[in-house]
């Protein structure tokens, strides 16, 4: 009778394109992070080995508003902070100290959409995206010397979101966001210490990067009152960072050559 | 209505509709900036503070380094190691990682063949193996390197004095402590444009500005140009230079050695009669 209940409960569509009312949403992720060197520089470049890479859990909560046609999701989200590890390119470390390496990342984003289509189930929303990104990630070589960048950074891009209704309780979801960090909106510092944790180099920088991120999740409102989602986010960023800000590869202290995959679980209300 | 002009109608109601879709289409991942290819068929040899990466024998139609080469690779470099340490007054202890591509994919993969490339911040250097090389042997009394010490100079100086700004500074290093461009000692080179090719050769302005980008002149120059700093100046003065942007260089050089570059340019120029 437990297993079969959920199947007689109808589940209600909440999502905020068929009504005003606003909703909160949570959200739990596992974040896989894994950090390229770069490989070939000339375009189209490569990344490979080393690599640095770190799994962690990510919480995120959301807010969604309608006024009109018109659709604002504000979101915020922190990953706890995770210990790296490096890659040589044979599974061996050779690189990093096994302890005091850490990746953090929090960020804010607001989705402005409108509607673009409605054809049977299927339902598209398009517009805006834009937000806050901070990363801190500290290595701590195999000398004991070590590098630390910290950086905040301001993007915007287009946001396109699609969603087909299955039944009136399972709907596919999807999304894609190219998010443009330009080098005038963001800053970073760099800090290398060496073993004796004297300050070996220290420097501010300015990020040019490029990030995507699609999204492929699957709703469902038979298991409970409010629908829950399970999905896949690939997101993935490059770029490069320079002391002043500049779109040229001309004097590069940070580099971004990073794919994350996230697992998640949304839970709206 | 047709479905035609149905069709039509839809997209001039929705002009908006162009630009997540040219978006999606241009724009839909970064692989067409930088693809991911990490390659992972590798023989590695770990001795001392070097480990190096290299294709096993059969990889490609190119030949492979043999375990004696191999061997001799990471000989070589763990003297360049400490000598480069040395010179440059540094401290430096991580571990070098090497990974030297067959001849036949350098190209594709790491963007060259004739040479390689390094990335300080992972303590590594992406290089191409070339088993015909011109035989040559080094200022460190090593016949026929086949990888010189170019990339180990950029990993060990930019990890203990820092990300230069200035090229003439990250190359000059390089150039001075490695000594050879293309199998030709540097200083055979700038005789040789001082001798027969007057206009090749940089002065310290110049350098400054990449006034010549072309690698074969700029390179050797900016070696040569190094060695005098230093032999003038001092090591730890000049080392105190290695970050400084190129548009404060000038005003920096003279607060740290108290000559004037002008002064210092004309020295130079006398210098390079006598080499």
């Amino acid at each position: 009778m437990f297993l079969l209940a959920p199947f007689f409960v109808m589940g209600q569509d909440l999502d905020t394109t068929n009504t005003a009312k606003p909703r909160w949403e949570l959200s739990a992720r596992w974040m896989n992070y894994r950090s390229f060197s770069q490989q070939k520089l000339d375009i189209p470049m490569k990344g490979g080995y080393p690599i640095l890479q770190s799994r962690t859990l990510a919480l995120e909560a959301g807010y969604t508003l309608v006024k009109g046609k018109v659709q604002h999701t504000f979101r915020i989200n922190a990953g706890l902070p995770a210990s790296l590890q490096a890659d040589a390119g044979t599974g061996s470390n050779r690189l990093l100290e096994e302890r005091g390496n850490t990746h953090f990342r929090s960020g804010m984003n607001h989705q402005l959409t409108f509607p673009l289509f409605q054809w049977k189930g299927l339902n598209g929303r398009h517009g805006f995206s834009s937000g806050l990104l901070y990363e801190r990630r500290s290595l701590v070589y195999l000398s004991g010397s070590q590098e630390t960048t910290r950086d905040i950074n301001f993007y915007l891009g287009p946001s396109l979101k699609l969603r087909y209704a299955l039944s009136s309780s399972w709907k596919i979801k999807a999304g894609f966001d190219a998010h443009f960090y330009l080098p005038y909106l963001n800053y970073g510092q760099l800090t290398a210490r060496n073993s004796r944790d004297e300050i070996a180099f220290s420097s501010d920088y300015r990020g040019f990067y490029y990030q995507t991120i699609f999204r492929l999740g699957v709703s469902s409102g038979i298991l409970t009152p409010n629908p829950i989602e399970l999905g896949v986010l690939k997101n993935d960023m490059v770029g490069f960072a320079s002391r002043k800000p500049s779109f040229e590869a001309t004097d590069i202290v940070h580099f971004k050559l990073d794919r994350l995959l996230h697992f998640y679980l949304k839970y709206r209300f | 209505m047709n479905r035609k002009q149905i069709m039509k109608n839809w997209f001039l109601q929705r002009p908006m509709w162009i630009f997540p879709g040219l978006l999606l289409a241009f724009a839909s991942c970064t692989d067409f900036i930088i693809e991911m290819d990490p390659q992972d068929q590798w023989k590695v040899l770990d001795s001392g503070k070097i480990v190096l990466h290299y294709r096993p024998s059969g990889f490609s139609s190119s030949p492979s380094p043999d375990l004696d080469e191999a061997r001799t690779i990471v000989r070589n470099q763990n003297i360049y190691y400490r000598a480069i340490q040395d010179s440059v007054q540094v401290s430096f202890e991580d571990k070098v990682l090497v990974y030297l591509f067959n001849d036949d994919e350098a190209e594709k993969l790491i963007g060259t063949n004739t040479g390689g490339h390094a990335i300080p911040k992972f303590n590594s250097f992406y290089f191409a193996y070339m088993p015909n090389r011109r035989p040559v042997t080094d200022q460190y009394h090593i016949e026929n390197p086949i990888v010189g010490s170019h990339e180990l100079v950029h990993v060990i100086t930019h990890r203990a004095l820092g990300y230069p700004e200035s090229k003439m500074m990250s190359e000059g290093y390089a150039m001075w402590l490695d000594g050879l461009y293309g199998g030709y000692h540097i200083e055979d080179i700038i005789r040789k444009y001082r001798d027969e090719e007057p206009e090749k050769l940089m002065d310290p302005n110049q350098l400054l500005t990449e006034s010549i980008d072309k690698e074969s002149v700029y390179y050797p120059n900016c070696g040569i140009f190094t060695r005098f700093l230093i032999a003038s100046y001092g090591l730890e003065e000049i080392n105190r230079l290695f970050t400084c942007p190129a548009d404060r260089f000038k005003k920096a050089f003279q607060e740290v050695t108290g000559e004037s570059w002008d002064s210092m340019s004309r020295k130079y120029d006398r210098y390079l009669e006598k080499l």
